[in-house]
């Protein structure tokens, strides 16, 4: 597939993007602001979209998104050294960040996701309603398996496929830009 | 557990969606078992790529300011596993249960209503939990860095002294660990940069490191395309450079050693 900015093949603009993000953190390690500066330039809007979907509060958002990228800062020399991308470290901050202040502004998990989180994204458009729901309880409210059955009235195990096989269909169209649904085994 | 089973619940793990009560069996299979850890980090980076299934917004022009501000206050750690600020580093594995056992038992407390604020404490330890669990991981990964059969390793010494620094070379996992000791911290604005020599060719830099205030590092650092393609590597070097190392080596080496297998 070809990426129709670049003329290049999906797949190199991947590599190429993982390329500049090594350089950034192998620069960030030895100190160099301006690296973050880049970082955020690249990631900033993505992070901040991911961390007000959850907390639903720009202030607290912009909170969440501060500790995730002073998180990375702090320990760019083990990020540059991991293979996981860079994207994964600052989601995985910002999302920790951003569901323990929807816990201390005593917002309940449970709360119903707005409209505007649920009709969102085209990607999540290519799972079951069944997927999405539970994929977005896990990712956007922080629901553990058990209690994602609980509201959705299914069993752990089934929840336990829906999460997997939406992954596995999010994995798919998210990395391929395929835009019809796939078959995915349960 | 089979594979099918095994998967969903490597799914569930990325997302964070298994019960706390499954966290610390999970933290210890995502340690040892290599299929388990694969299947995460492959359902991680899905997860990581959800950041752009967020609704698109502007975030405000004065949080880059902010982040900014904030990094000027705090320098990137020297070495992989230290903390910025002081951490139980000595006693990590015996705080875990101990800070698992305050979660719950603030938990119970809240439970009851007899104690305002204590959510507060309970995110505050969760945090702490995690944050220690992960340490834990990323001390996991690094000895398992070093095993393996296609490992190569180096003794940097000054000429004919003690070695500084010792650099394994997993080809299997694709990395060098670098672990230097009584290497003095590098002076402000200057790094460690270690070189790939083979015969007569120009030296390939294989990264930079820093050491901490006891002249100690370990570091996991990726091994490059440029040092993945060289044939045969005879020796390994150290030079210090400015920050952000240098395309070619701008001093005479201060550590050098040959590359050998390791028993």
């Amino acid at each position: 597939m070809t990426d129709p900015l670049t003329g290049h093949g999906i797949a190199s603009v991947a590599d190429q993007r993982r390329a500049d993000d090594a350089r950034l953190l192998a620069r960030m390690a030895a100190g160099d602001e301006r690296a973050l500066g880049s970082l955020y330039d690249t990631y900033g809007a993505a992070v901040y979209g991911l961390a007000l979907a959850i907390t639903q509060d720009p202030e607290r958002a912009e909170a969440a998104v501060a500790d995730a990228f002073a998180t990375v800062w702090r320990e760019a020399r083990q990020a540059a050294a991991d293979s996981t991308p860079v994207l994964v470290h600052l989601t995985t901050a910002a999302r920790r960040a951003a569901l323990a202040s929807r816990a201390t502004a005593g917002v309940t998990s449970a709360a119903p996701l707005s409209a505007h989180t649920l009709l969102a994204s085209g990607a999540l458009e290519q799972l079951s309603p069944s997927q999405r729901q539970a994929v977005e309880l896990a990712w956007f409210r922080g629901l553990s398996r058990a209690e994602i059955a609980h509201t959705m009235g299914e069993p752990e195990a089934t929840v336990g496929t829906y999460l997997r096989t939406g992954l596995d269909v999010l994995r798919h169209s998210l990395t391929s830009g395929v835009t019809s649904p796939v078959a995915v085994s349960a | 557990m089979t594979t099918r089973d095994l998967r969903d619940t490597a799914a569930a793990y990325a997302l964070g969606a298994v019960d706390p009560a499954e966290q610390p069996a999970l933290d210890a299979l995502m340690a040892r078992d290599e299929n388990f850890r694969r299947e995460v980090e492959a359902y991680r980076e899905v997860a990581g790529l959800m950041a752009y299934a967020a609704p698109a917004v502007r975030a405000p022009g004065s949080l880059r300011d902010r982040i900014l501000a904030d990094a000027t206050r705090v320098r990137p750690l020297a070495s992989a596993g230290s903390r910025a600020t002081p951490r139980p580093t000595a006693s990590w594995t015996r705080a875990i249960p101990w800070l698992a056992a305050a979660a719950c038992l603030t938990i119970a407390v809240l439970s009851q209503g007899r104690v305002s604020g204590a959510r507060d404490a309970v995110v505050a330890l969760q945090k702490e939990l995690t944050e220690t669990r992960e340490e834990l991981a990323l001390k996991e990964r690094t000895l398992t860095a070093f095993e393996g059969p296609e490992v190569h390793v180096v003794s940097l010494s000054e000429s004919a002294g003690k070695p500084n620094a010792r650099v394994f070379w997993n080809h299997t996992r694709n990395v060098f660990i670098v672990s230097a000791f009584n290497v003095p911290q590098a002076p402000k604005g200057k790094v460690y940069q270690l070189w790939a020599i083979a015969k007569g060719k120009n030296p390939v830099s294989m990264g930079t490191f820093d050491t901490d205030a006891n002249g100690r590092a370990t570091v996991i650092v990726p091994v490059g395309t440029d040092v993945a393609a060289i044939d045969f590597v005879d020796l390994c070097a150290m030079t210090l450079e400015p920050a952000g190392g240098s395309p070619q080596p701008t001093e005479t080496p201060r550590l050098v050693g040959s590359w050998r297998h390791t028993d």
